[in-house]
C-alpha cells in the first residue's frame, strides 16, 4: 500500500470528522449544554487529545498502521486487531450516519425516513472503491466549505448575539465542568481513526496533528459560541442546538442559512462515512481479498447498524451516551496502539 | 526482364484507376514508374524524376546498383529512399509519392512529389480569442508541424511518425519536447497508439478515446486544441501531443480541469481581469450543471429559502401551469437540445431562423399559453447560457444537468448535496496520465498555483515554466 495523502489532507479528514460531531451535537442526549463551561471543557480536552496522538506518532515512526505493525508480529494478532479496528470504524460510520438520520427525520424532512441513512452508505461504498486519495483531495475543499459556512453563520448572527448568555462558570454547579469535559472527550475519536489512516500518510504526521488540533479548536469554539450567544440556555431543550441557532440567525439576516448548514452536514457525513468504509475495507484486506466484497461488506454493516440505531428507540442511549464512546476511545486510541507498540513488529515498511 | 516483386505489386493494384504506370527503357534497363493520378504533382514528376532519368548520360551496368545510383545521382526530388517491403511501398504510393521499380530488383525507390489541394491556414472557428495568433491547424499534417516548429525553435522538439489504422494507414505524429515530457508518458502514449487495433482513423479526436481507455471516467483526461500557439505552450509545460493527417485538431495530455478555464487572452489581459474571467467561468460551470436541479429541489422542498416575492412568483407559476417544475425543465431542455442540433447542422442562414423560431415563437408562446412557468424558462435559459461559456465541457454538463434534475426532484437539497460531494470525490480521484486532474488545487502545488484560478504577473510567470508532470500528487512526483 503506497502512502498517498499529504499532511494537509490528513488534517482535513480529521477536521471534518471532528466538526461533523460538533455540528450534530445534541445536549438533549449528551451531557452538556452548559454554555461557556462547554468552551472551557473543550479547551481542557486538547491536552488529552494531544496525549492520544503520542501512540499514533510512535506507530508512524515504526513505519506502519496499527494493523500492519501487529501483522509484523503474528498473523493471528494482526487479524484480531484488524477485525477490531474494522468493527470500530464501521461503528463510527454507523453512529455518524444514524445521528444524521435522526437529525434529518426529526428536524428537517420527515419524508426521508426510509432511505435517509441508505444514500450516504451506498455512495460512500462507491467512493471507497475509488480509494482514499480522491476522498482526501476532496476533503480539502469540504473543510474550506464547512469553515466558510461556520464563519458565515457566526458573522450573520452577530446582530442577534446576546452576551448575557455568557454566564459565569460556577452558574451550572460544581460537576458541570467535569461532565462537559467527559462529553467533549467522547466526541474525539480522531486519534483512533488515525491509527489506521496513517498507513496512507506520506509525510509530516506531526504537522497534520497540529493543524487538526488548531483548526478544529477554532472552528468548534466558533460553533459553541454561536450556539451560546444566539440561543443560550435554550440549547438544553433543543435537540440540535446548532440547527436551532442557524434558524434563529436566519430570522435576523437576509438569508435562510439552514439549507446551507444541511448541505455542509451532508457532505461532511459523506466524507467521514467514506473514510471509515475505506479504512474498514483496508483492515479486512488480509481476510477478504476482493476490494468490492470488503467495501460492500463494510457499507452493508454501516447501513444495518445505523438503521438499528436510528430506528430503534433502544438504540438512542448507545448512540448518545458518552460512556460507550469513551470506552471505545480508550481501547482504540490507547490500549490497542500501545499493545501494538509493545508486542508488534519493530520495523515495517508501508508496502 | 521485370521482377516478381513488381508484378506482385502491380497485380494488387490493377483495378485502381487512380494508379498510373509508365515504362521506360534507359540504357537497356527496364524501369517502371508508378504514381497516383490524383495526389502526385505532374510538374514535379516531369522535372524532378522523368526528365533527369531520360537525360542521364550513363547508368551503371550492374542492376543491383541501379536504384541507389538513380537516388544519389539522377533524381532531384528532395525526399527519396529505397524500400524493400511491398506494404510500405503501397503506403508511400497512396501518400502521393512516385515509385520507381528497376529491372529484376526486389526493392523500390520512392520520390516524395506529393501534391493535393488543401485549404489555407485561417482563423480558428472555435477557441476564438480577442488577441494573439490568428492561425489554426488545418488538415495537412506537415503544415501543422511547421506551425509548431516555427514557435518552438529548439533542438529538443521531437515529432515521431506512426501509422495507425489497418485500412486508412493514417499518419499520426507524436509531438513533445524531449527535455520536458517524461519518457514514461511518451512511451505509454506511443504504445497505446501502436497497439490500437483499429481499422480506420479519420481524425485526431477519435484517438482521444483510445488514449484514455484506462480512464473510464466522465471527465476529460485529454485536451484538444485547434490553435498552434496553445499547443506550443502546452508542449513547453511537458505535455505530449498527438496530431493526425486529415485532422485540424491536436490531442494532448495530461489535461487538467483548470485548463477548461484558461484562454490565450488571459495572458494578454491584466492578471486581475484573468482572475475575474476564470472565476466567472467556474461559476458558470457550476450553474450549468446544478442550477436547474437546485432550483427544483428548493422550489419543491425548501421554498422558504427564497425571498417572499420570489416565492409568490414561483407559486403563481406553479398553480397556473399544468406541469411540475421538473417536467417543465425536462421539456425545455429537450427543446433546447433539439434547437441546438438543428442550428448546428443547418446552413448558417437557416440556423439563425431556428434561433428566432426557438426563442421568440416557442419560448414566448409556451409562457403565454400557460404551459410553462416564466421562472422555469429563466432558470433553464440561464443554465443554457452558462454552458456556452465552456463549450469543451458541454458533454459533461448536459448529462450532469439531467442527473441533477432527477436527484433534485426525488430527494431535494439532501440528494443534491450527496450527489455533489460524490461527483466531487469522483473528480478528485481521476488522473490524467498520472497527474490528478484537480491539480494544482488538490493536492496543492505551489508551482502550479501560479497559473490557476488567478495568474501571476507575467514577469514571474514567464521566468520559469511549471512542468505539469511534476505537480504534487502526480506519480512522477512521488
Amino acid at each position: 500500500m503506497t502512502p498517498k495523502i499529504s499532511a494537509g489532507q490528513t488534517a482535513c479528514l480529521l477536521i471534518i470528522s471532528r466538526i461533523i460531531v460538533s455540528l450534530t451535537y445534541s445536549p438533549s442526549f449528551f451531557t452538556g449544554g452548559y454554555g461557556s463551561v462547554d468552551i472551557l471543557a473543550f479547551a481542557l480536552t486538547l491536552p488529552v487529545t494531544a496525549l492520544q496522538f503520542i501512540p499514533v506518532l510512535l506507530l508512524y515512526k515504526r513505519g506502519g498502521s496499527v494493523v500492519t505493525v501487529c501483522y509484523e508480529r503474528s498473523r493471528t494478532f494482526g487479524v484480531a486487531v484488524a477485525v477490531s479496528y474494522a468493527l470500530f470504524l464501521i461503528w463510527t460510520a454507523s453512529v455518524t450516519v444514524a445521528r444524521f438520520d435522526v437529525f434529518i427525520s426529526t428536524s428537517v424532512f420527515s419524508q426521508y425516513v426510509f432511505y435517509g441513512f441508505m444514500l450516504p452508505c451506498v455512495l460512500a461504498f462507491f467512493a471507497a472503491l475509488k480509494g482514499i486519495e480522491g476522498i482526501a483531495r476532496a476533503s480539502v475543499a469540504v473543510v474550506i466549505l464547512i469553515i466558510a459556512a461556520v464563519l458565515l453563520l457566526f458573522a450573520t448572527g452577530f446582530s442577534s448575539f446576546d452576551t448575557n448568555n455568557l454566564l459565569s462558570f460556577d452558574y451550572y454547579g460544581n460537576g458541570a465542568l467535569f461532565r462537559s469535559f467527559l462529553s467533549s472527550l467522547s466526541r474525539s475519536m480522531e486519534a483512533a481513526i488515525l491509527c489506521v489512516l496513517l498507513q496512507f500518510v506520506k509525510t509530516k504526521l506531526r504537522k497534520a496533528c497540529i493543524i487538526y488540533m488548531s483548526v478544529s479548536f477554532i472552528t468548534v469554539v466558533l460553533v459553541l459560541l454561536t450556539v451560546i450567544l444566539v440561543i443560550g440556555d435554550f440549547s438544553f431543550i433543543t435537540m440540535f442546538p446548532y440547527d436551532s441557532a442557524a434558524g434563529n440567525v436566519s430570522r435576523w439576516s437576509f438569508l435562510d442559512l439552514e439549507p446551507l448548514l444541511i448541505f455542509v452536514w451532508i457532505i461532511g457525513v459523506f466524507i467521514k462515512c467514506s473514510v471509515c468504509i475505506t479504512l474498514a475495507a483496508f483492515c479486512l484486506e488480509k481476510i477478504i481479498k476482493n476490494i468490492y466484497v470488503r467495501s460492500g461488506v463494510s457499507a452493508a454493516l454501516v447501513m444495518a447498524i445505523s438503521f438499528a440505531l436510528a430506528r430503534d428507540i433502544g438504540g438512542y442511549p448507545i448512540l448518545f451516551t458518552p460512556a460507550v464512546s469513551l470506552t471505545l476511545i480508550a481501547v482504540f486510541s490507547f490500549v490497542l496502539p500501545i499493545a501494538a507498540l509493545v508486542f508488534g513488529g519493530k520495523r515495517c515498511l508501508k508496502n | 526482364m521485370d521482377s516478381v516483386f513488381f508484378y506482385d505489386f502491380k497485380e494488387s493494384l490493377l483495378d485502381n484507376e487512380d494508379v498510373k504506370f509508365r515504362h521506360f527503357c534507359i540504357f537497356g534497363h527496364s524501369i517502371h514508374l508508378v504514381f497516383l493520378d490524383s495526389m502526385t504533382s505532374k510538374t514535379d514528376l516531369g522535372h524532378l524524376v522523368i526528365r533527369p532519368m531520360l537525360s542521364a548520360t550513363e547508368l551503371p551496368e550492374d542492376e543491383e546498383m541501379l536504384l541507389e545510383y538513380l537516388e544519389n545521382s539522377v533524381i532531384s526530388a528532395a525526399d527519396t529512399k529505397v524500400i524493400y517491403d511491398i506494404e510500405k511501398a503501397k503506403q508511400q504510393l497512396f501518400g502521393g509519392c512516385a515509385l520507381i521499380f528497376a529491372g529484376n530488383l526486389s526493392k523500390v525507390l520512392y520520390a516524395d512529389i506529393r501534391m493535393y489541394p488543401f485549404r489555407a491556414v485561417s482563423s480558428p472557428d472555435i477557441e476564438v480569442s480577442e488577441y494573439g495568433s490568428r492561425e489554426s491547424f488545418i488538415e495537412v499534417l506537415n503544415v501543422n508541424i511547421s506551425m509548431i516548429t516555427r514557435r518552438l525553435k529548439t533542438d529538443t522538439l521531437r515529432f515521431e511518425n506512426l501509422n495507425v489504422g489497418s485500412t486508412t494507414n493514417t499518419r499520426v505524429v507524436l509531438c513533445y519536447l524531449e527535455d520536458k515530457a517524461p519518457k514514461k508518458l511518451v512511451d505509454e502514449m506511443r504504445k497505446t497508439l501502436v497497439s490500437s487495433n483499429l481499422s480506420e482513423i479519420f481524425e485526431a479526436g477519435s484517438l482521444k478515446e483510445i488514449l484514455q481507455k484506462r480512464e473510464n471516467t466522465l471527465y476529460n483526461t485529454l485536451g484538444m486544441t485547434v490553435r498552434p500557439d496553445v499547443l506550443s505552450s502546452k508542449l513547453s509545460e511537458g505535455r505530449v501531443a498527438v496530431m493526425a493527417e486529415g485532422s485540424p485538431e491536436a490531442v494532448f495530455a495530461p489535461y487538467l480541469l483548470i485548463e477548461h478555464l484558461q484562454t490565450p487572452d488571459d495572458y494578454v489581459n491584466r492578471p486581475y481581469f484573468a482572475l475575474l474571467t476564470r472565476t466567472v467561468k467556474l461559476i458558470s460551470i457550476m450553474l450549468s450543471i446544478g442550477l436547474i436541479g437546485t432550483y427544483i429541489a428548493l422550489a419543491q422542498y425548501n421554498p422558504e429559502v427564497f425571498p417572499s416575492s420570489i416565492i409568490y412568483s414561483i407559486m403563481n407559476s406553479a398553480v397556473s401551469t399544468p406541469f411540475s417544475a421538473a417536467t417543465e425543465s425536462v421539456f425545455l431542455l429537450l427543446l433546447y437540445e433539439m434547437m441546438r442540433e438543428a442550428g448546428m447542422r443547418l446552413p448558417k442562414s437557416m440556423g439563425q431562423s431556428v434561433s428566432i423560431v426557438g426563442s421568440l415563437v416557442i419560448g414566448e408562446a409556451v409562457v403565454s399559453a400557460g404551459l410553462i412557468g416564466a421562472p422555469t424558462v429563466i432558470v433553464c435559459a440561464l443554465s443554457a447560457i452558462a454552458s456556452f461559456i465552456t463549450p469543451d465541457l458541454y458533454n459533461q454538463t448536459s448529462v450532469l444537468r439531467i442527473l441533477y434534475i432527477i436527484v433534485g426532484t426525488v430527494s431535494g437539497i439532501y440528494g443534491i448535496a450527496l450527489l455533489s460531494v460524490f461527483l466531487f470525490v469522483g473528480l478528485c480521484s481521476v488522473k490524467s496520465f498520472s497527474v490528478p486532474i484537480v491539480s494544482p488545487f488538490a493536492p496543492f502545488d505551489k508551482k502550479g498555483i501560479r497559473d490557476s484560478l488567478f495568474r501571476f504577473n507575467y514577469k514571474k510567470l514567464g521566468k520559469k515554466t511549471a512542468d505539469v508532470n511534476s505537480f504534487t500528487g502526480s506519480d512522477d512526483e512521488i
